[in-house]
């Protein structure tokens, strides 16, 4: 099954340290929601996620979504420390290639980058319901496998 | 400069788009009633402000909103389903800046 290494290292070492200060981070392919007949047409972006364990949805962000021209589908009230904010939904993929996994819909943009995370895209528990994931702290390792494929 | 020039119209595109948006949401409330007395728990493509059609599934609705509107807007959302959204406690707590 596919599996990965969502922490850090340093020389072969697992760098606890950037762990902690990022979080568990992977590498996934943000695209529109359908597919050209002519794929050099895709506009797509390869960026860094988190895997966000306190995230229910999977959310990108939003000056990505304007620089894909990524359809907006919806607007949802999203409730965080400042209240409740509306936040445009947009019709997207995302692409786990190393996981070989991929989600599609409408997923919620938050100003991601104007609040300087390090992260365009939150994997949330969403994604999380296929894949299997080891947080070993005490190593500062994380894996991610996802049965359901094989390879 | 060209590279600020399209950020700004990227700005008011979205802007607009935004707007746009939310005039089929507004029309999606106005038809809610019927909707719910019609079409409860499928997917509904709303475009200038009318309903084109009601989906089993939301890849179904969403393929055809690209098929007949391309890039938009349109509203797809799914009747009788507004489920609660919580920002991740990893963005909203997370410390910007800290003093010693």
């Amino acid at each position: 099954m596919p599996l990965i290494e969502a922490g850090f290292s340093n020389e072969g070492k697992a760098d606890s340290q950037r762990l902690l200060h990022y979080g568990p981070t992977t590498q996934v392919i943000v695209c529109s929601f359908d597919i050209p007949d002519k794929i050099e047409e895709l506009k797509s972006e390869t960026v860094f996620a988190l895997i966000d364990t306190g995230a229910s949805q999977s959310m990108i962000d939003s000056q990505l979504a304007t620089k894909l021209g990524l359809v907006p589908v919806d607007k949802a009230m999203v409730a965080g420390v400042g209240g409740p904010r509306e936040h445009t939904m947009y019709l997207t993929r995302i692409v786990c290639l190393a996981l070989e996994t991929e989600q599609y819909g409408k997923f919620l943009a938050a100003d991601l980058k104007d609040g300087d995370q390090a992260h365009e895209v939150l994997l949330g528990r969403d994604f999380l319901s296929n894949i299997i994931m080891i947080y070993d702290g005490i190593r500062a390792q994380v894996t991610l496998a996802s049965p359901n494929k094989t390879k | 400069m060209i590279s600020n020039i399209v950020n700004v119209l990227s700005v008011f595109y979205t802007m607009h788009m935004s707007d746009l948006l939310k005039k089929e949401i507004h029309a999606f409330e106005q038809m809610k009633p019927t909707l719910l007395k019609h079409h409860m728990g499928k997917f509904v493509i709303i475009h200038d402000e009318k309903l084109v059609g009601a989906y089993d599934t939301f890849d179904a609705a969403a393929k055809e909103a690209i098929k007949q509107f391309g890039k938009g807007p349109y509203l797809i959302r799914e009747v009788g389903s507004e489920p609660s959204k919580n920002l991740p406690a990893s963005v909203a707590y997370r410390i910007v800046h800290a003093s010693n």
